[in-house]
């Protein structure tokens, strides 16, 4: 078996979930984002965001904290740097992974 | 393919975008405008201390500039934060420049784009950008030294086109119009040369308060209130 195939055995299933791809994606291009902005950008409902956010909380790549801007409560989320660098080897292996059919094209 | 279907990219854009699509910022820059050029009215070069009131006028700027920052602030938290939420603006700053390119690299192949790449897409609509400050000065520089009014509906007109050729294919209209207007007055209207700089930062200005105010009423057309 190929080194590169083999790695992909090795993917984040944490992040390779769509829904979760989706969350990290955004949170990887902004320093910050509160619960509903994420809801709109992924189209998800608030029970299934909130279940992905608490997966990726327990793996500890996103944190999660309650605070105010001005008088109206936001539910912060941002990647920690655990969750970027996770990102990051996920989308290196990822290309490594496709290098070969996008370079026949 | 371009980088700029990049879904990372795109999330990025799409914050940024996120900051003036409830019209707002353009709101409160065009009301802040047009009080500034309506209090530049009643001076004239021939006032006896004239460095003292520009003085005085461009302290009354920065204030003017850090509390339309805070009123927008609070309009928000108000009005965009409870419909649509909150996003940070992207940083631009180095660290965020090198990270965005590690992964450019790595998520560019069509397949991995396939897999990431948004729904839907919206492209920036802002007219102004950094990129053109050296333009506006330019034309500003060449106004100021000559003085005339055609010069300045020369100037206008430029910008109108500028602005036009930048965004072909979604033209911000307000904007061209907004320029238009002002040079057309700047050359029907006789008055001196600094009540018509007056004349196209309120034109200015009012033309950005109808394009906020367009978008915040479709905005709130689009997003209700959320139920409480």
């Amino acid at each position: 078996m190929s080194t590169t195939l083999q790695e992909l055995a090795t993917l984040d299933r944490v992040i390779h979930e769509p829904a979760r791809l989706m969350i990290m994606t955004v949170l990887y291009a902004v320093s910050e984002a509160d619960f509903i902005y994420l809801q709109n950008e992924c189209g998800l409902t608030q029970g299934n965001l909130s279940s992905h956010l608490a997966k990726l909380e327990e793996a500890n790549y996103v944190d999660v904290e309650k605070k105010f801007k001005g008088k109206y409560p936001l539910t912060m989320c941002r990647l920690i740097l655990k969750g970027r660098k996770a990102f990051e080897e996920y989308a290196r292996i990822m290309r490594a992974a496709m290098e070969g059919p996008a370079r026949k094209r | 393919m371009s980088e700029t279907s990049n879904a990372i990219l795109e999330a990025r854009r799409r914050a940024r975008d996120y900051w003036d699509i409830d019209g707002l910022p353009a709101l409160l820059a065009g009301t802040a405008t047009v009080s500034y050029g309506v209090l530049w009215l009643p001076t004239d070069n021939h006032l006896p201390r004239w460095w003292g009131v520009a003085l005085v006028l461009g302290l009354f700027a920065l204030l003017l500039l850090s509390e339309s920052k805070r009123a927008l602030e609070w309009l928000k938290s108000r009005i965009t934060y409870p419909r649509t939420g909150y996003v940070a603006p992207p940083q631009a700053g180095p660290d965020a420049e090198c990270h965005s390119s590690t992964i450019i690299s790595i998520m560019k192949e069509p397949e991995v784009q396939e897999l990431l790449a948004p729904a839907e897409g919206r492209a920036s609509r802002r007219a102004f950008e950094f990129s053109d400050f050296p333009i506006f000065t330019l034309l500003l520089l060449w106004w100021f030294f000559s003085f005339n009014s055609w010069i300045a509906s020369l100037s206008c007109l430029a910008t109108a086109l500028w602005f036009w050729w930048k965004n072909k294919k979604d033209p911000p209209w307000f904007e061209i119009a907004g320029a238009a207007i002002a040079g057309l007055l700047s050359a029907i209207l006789t008055v001196s040369d600094r009540r018509r700089l007056c004349i196209v930062l309120i034109v200015f200005g009012a033309s950005s308060m109808v394009k906020g105010a367009t978008l915040l009423i479709s905005y709130l057309r689009q997003h209700p209130a959320p139920q409480a």
